[in-house]
């Protein structure tokens, strides 16, 4: 009983891994029903294993072209950290998709489908698929085409409508479209439909692209596009129809003349572009041509029509991942180019266990929906010093990047480097993994108080609280560590500070021994310049009068005497006061009453010129006993 | 315009005329030649100063990551002699000695340490980092985890609280406080009676508070430019040893 027991328990132990190990096979289908000569994708997922997969075996399968599109690894790991315990969740798996085209119409079937994981088969019953037939005719070809079946998140592509539409015989077909402008053939196509775009795809705005197709003449031969219809009245319609009655619009699409399989067709063509900002995939089609196109001319000139049903086959885009091939473990999801990542902590000082905020910015012209959280925790770098906690990470949306911030406590003290982040993306150029880093971080983490216990000899452990020794600061980066400082400033500062107010003082104190001084030559140079002026005054003189004022100037200049006219007596004063011998002093005082009274004399004109010479005489002999005359008390003082 | 003499001699005349030509037609034609020496002499200066400069920048991020790198007192020491070379190249600020203050604390060469953060303190006045800087080393000094800085810090907050730059001009705008006080007291006699007294007590205020600036600060600021004399003669020749790699081995 007790080894049954322990059988049953064995067992039970033994189950989760044995269920762990099972693998699951998915299949999907892209549509449900197709036109016969149409395609559809089916994904098979292969959920429990990512490796030593052999490829599925579809050999049961309905007769079809099956094309192997590829196949990519679907595993994803996630670390949860509680209460200091880690825990890693790892899921494996790995998506096959292929093209599958049924050869007969009918209901077309899949299974059941093989896969063989490490030696073990895993079996799937497989899908349905319903192929309608089409009746085949070369008048009208449909086709939707995609410039990439197979694309990146955010790579952009472009998908075409073509109607090629056999041409007319000659000579019509050269001046003549194969389509009446009456009769409207519908062309049917739900990517046409104006709605609502899909979360992961995006999407041209239908409605200026169809608004400039319409026909507004209404006389060129023009197609109807889904169930697009005018609401107002058209003048035309009042003779044709309930002129209240809405119309189908028509749409003229631009055409071109193609040859195809040696046939002329005129080929009517509408080009969309989209792109995917998620993986996945996106069908487009099919399209559906219905109505009457002119397939002959009669010998009257009248038209022939032929009502023509046709069907364009849809079109799968898959938007997939990067190759799984060089794939970086540091790899976010995000496709695109240059892509930048710069890192920041809130603070560079703190204390060991402290929590940091470190804020992690990536940007540049990438895919942001696709854009994972970097898992720090998974780079053993990082881990080294610091405990970062990846389950607590908040995530912003930033307009060309997202920002994440994390919780980081350093765990050891020291002047610590954040070591550079690494951050792989898919770069859409050079079509191939980039691995981009961020910036070290310098930290100084102090050490924080220690408790320890201390062993008593009694036995008792005492709780002794130490402190730590005080750290110095952390270093300084900045680039003026290089520049050279001076403890003087500089001279231009220097200078107006220690001379600027002892010169002004000394300035003042200069001011009036300079004034005198300047009053002081400025006499002299008059009294100097008092013969020469003087003697010029009398050359040029052309009366007495101007003799008479010429000499009193003279003396006025030369012996500081004041005013201009002076008295015979006043004059001899000055003279006299000046210390100059008796007889010059008469002299000059008969020549000046000499000047006086000539002045009231007739015939002066003839006394003029004997004065003037005696008046230069008498001034030079004045000058000469000037010169060698004492100073007068006035010159000495200065 | 003056027309200058030409003397013409037997010798080629391009050159005659270049070496006794006249003389403005001389300096015309020696002027692309001197223009040309003066550029060259320019951009040779200037590429020297550059190289310096990315030199100088290449070992201050050198002894940067030394640090940040650096795991025992060894490591610390020899980003300290990176900043030394700095030190001995020329280069002399604040952060620099600051931050050999750090590496040489860290190394274990206090003394050293000490005299770096002191110089830093000459160009920066105290700043947190500095202050820190000293009492981790008197700590370690002192083995103890409390410590303070000295009371005269306090008491002359001005000579280490104030960079010496600071120092040096508010000495100078003392001086010129001084000199307007004396300038004013020319003015008391030609002043009327009701301001004669507003004039002597403003040129008495301008002259005693000048004076008393002019002398705390230019006795402050004469006493750093004498320790930068003595400091630049210790750097020149400073060796770095570590107290805490010596112990170490003297324990083992």
């Amino acid at each position: 009983m007790f080894n049954k027991l322990i059988y049953i328990a064995a067992a039970l132990m033994l189950l989760p891994i044995a269920l762990q190990g099972a693998v699951a096979l998915e299949v999907t289908s892209s549509r449900s029903s197709i036109y016969q000569g149409e395609s559809f994708n089916l994904t098979l997922s292969v959920n429990g294993a990512d490796a030593e997969i052999e490829p599925p075996d579809f050999a049961s399968s309905d007769p079809a072209e099956i094309q192997l599109l590829g196949s990519h690894s679907n595993s994803r790991s996630s670390i949860q950290i509680i209460n200091g315990r880690m825990t890693r969740n790892v899921f494996r798996g790995r998506v096959f998709s292929y093209a599958i085209k049924p050869k007969n119409k009918g209901s077309y079937k899949t299974g059941p489908v093989i896969v063989v994981v490490a030696g073990s088969p895993s079996r799937h019953n497989g899908v349905e698929v319903q192929v309608k037939g089409v009746e085949k005719q070369e008048r009208v070809l449909v086709t939707v085409k995609a410039s990439s079946e197979s694309v990146l998140v955010e790579e952009p592509f472009s998908i075409t409508l073509s109607v090629a539409v056999q041409e007319l015989p000659e000579p019509y077909g050269q001046s003549n479209e194969p389509i009446h402008a009456n009769n409207l053939p519908q062309i049917t196509a739900d990517f046409l439909e104006i709605r609502e775009t899909k979360n992961t795809l995006v999407a041209p705005d239908l409605n200026p692209i169809l608004n400039s197709l319409i026909d507004q003449s209404g006389r060129e031969p023009a197609f109807a596009i889904n169930n697009y219809k005018s609401r107002g009245m058209g003048f035309g319609s009042f003779f044709n129809s309930d002129p209240f009655e809405p119309r189908l619009i028509r749409f003229r699409l631009p055409h071109t003349k193609v040859e195809i399989n040696g046939k002329h067709y005129r080929e009517y063509k509408l080009k969309l572009n989209y792109t995917a900002t998620g993986e996945g995939e996106h069908t487009f089609g099919p399209v559906t041509f219905k109505g009457q196109v002119i397939s002959n001319v009669t010998a009257q000139r009248e038209a022939v029509f032929e009502d023509i049903y046709a069907i364009g086959g849809a079109v799968t885009v898959r938007v997939t991942p990067p190759p799984d091939q060089g794939r970086p473990e540091y790899f976010i999801g995000s496709v695109g180019r240059n892509m930048q990542a710069t890192a920041q902590f809130d603070t560079t000082l703190c204390k060991v266990g402290d929590p940091l905020t470190l804020t992690l910015e990536v940007t540049g012209d990438i895919s942001i929906t696709n854009l994972r959280t970097p898992a720090l925790g998974l780079q053993p770098d990082l881990t080294q010093n610091f405990r970062i906690y990846d389950e607590n990470v908040k995530t912003e949306t930033l307009p060309k990047g997202k920002r994440f911030t994390y919780r980081v406590r350093p765990t050891v003290a020291g002047t610590l480097e954040f070591p550079p982040i690494k951050i792989a993306y898919y770069d859409s150029d050079t079509r191939a993994y980039k691995t981009i880093t961020t910036a070290p971080l310098p930290v100084q983490a102090e050490a924080t108080t220690q408790v320890a216990s201390m062993e008593d000899p009694a036995g008792g452990g005492v709780i002794e609280v130490r402190k730590a020794i005080p750290m110095p600061c952390g270093i300084t980066l900045t680039p003026e560590g290089v520049k050279t400082s001076a403890l003087i400033p500089e001279m231009k500062l220097l200078l107006p500070l220690l001379l600027g107010m002892p010169l002004l003082r000394l300035l003042f104190a200069l001011l009036r021994p300079l004034v005198r001084v300047i009053k002081f030559l400025n006499a002299r140079r008059v009294k100097s310049g008092a013969l020469a002026t003087a003697l010029r005054t009398i050359r040029h003189a052309q009366s007495t009068a101007e003799l008479a004022q010429a000499v009193r100037s003279y003396l006025s200049q030369r012996l500081d005497a004041t005013g201009q006219s002076l008295t015979g007596s006043e004059i001899e004063t000055v003279l006299r006061n000046s210390h100059l011998p008796r007889a010059e002093c008469d002299a000059f005082s008969q020549l000046i009453a000499r000047l006086d009274e000539a002045m009231y004399k007739p015939g002066e004109e003839a006394l003029r010129d004997h004065m003037r010479s005696d008046c230069i005489a008498s001034l030079k002999a004045i000058d000469a006993a000037l010169r060698h005359s004492p100073p007068s008390p006035e010159e000495t003082k200065v | 315009m003056k027309n200058f003499p030409t003397i013409k001699l037997c010798s080629p005349p391009g050159n005659a005329e270049l070496l006794l030509g006249s003389k403005r037609f001389s300096m015309l034609r020696l002027a692309p030649l001197r223009s040309a020496l003066c550029t060259l002499l320019a951009i040779f200066c200037t590429c020297s100063a550059d190289a310096q400069s990315d030199v100088n920048r290449f070992i201050w991020d050198q002894a940067n990551t030394q640090v940040i790198h650096a795991e025992d007192p060894g490591d610390y020491l020899k980003a300290a002699e990176s900043y030394h070379r700095l030190l001995r190249d020329g280069v002399v600020n604040a952060p620099l000695l600051n931050n050999l203050g750090v590496a040489l604390t860290m190394g274990g060469d206090f003394p050293h340490a000490r005299a770096a953060f002191k110089r830093a303190e000459l160009y920066s006045g105290t700043t947190p980092e500095i202050k820190k800087g000293l009492l981790a080393i008197m700590a370690r000094q002192a083995e103890r985890a409390v410590v303070e800085l000295p009371w005269y810090r306090t008491a002359f907050f001005w000579h280490y609280g104030i960079p010496a730059r600071a120092r040096i001009t508010i000495a100078l705008a003392g001086w010129s406080l001084l000199w307007v006080g004396i300038l004013l007291y020319r003015f008391r006699k030609r002043s009327l009676a009701g301001s004669l007294q507003l004039v002597l007590t403003l040129s008495e205020t301008c002259m005693m508070t000048g004076a008393l600036i002019c002398l705390i600060f230019s006795s402050s600021a004469a006493f750093t430019l004498l320790q930068e004399k003595h400091s630049e003669s210790l750097w020149a020749s400073a060796k770095f040893s570590s107290t805490v790699i010596a112990n170490a081995e003297e324990r083992q």
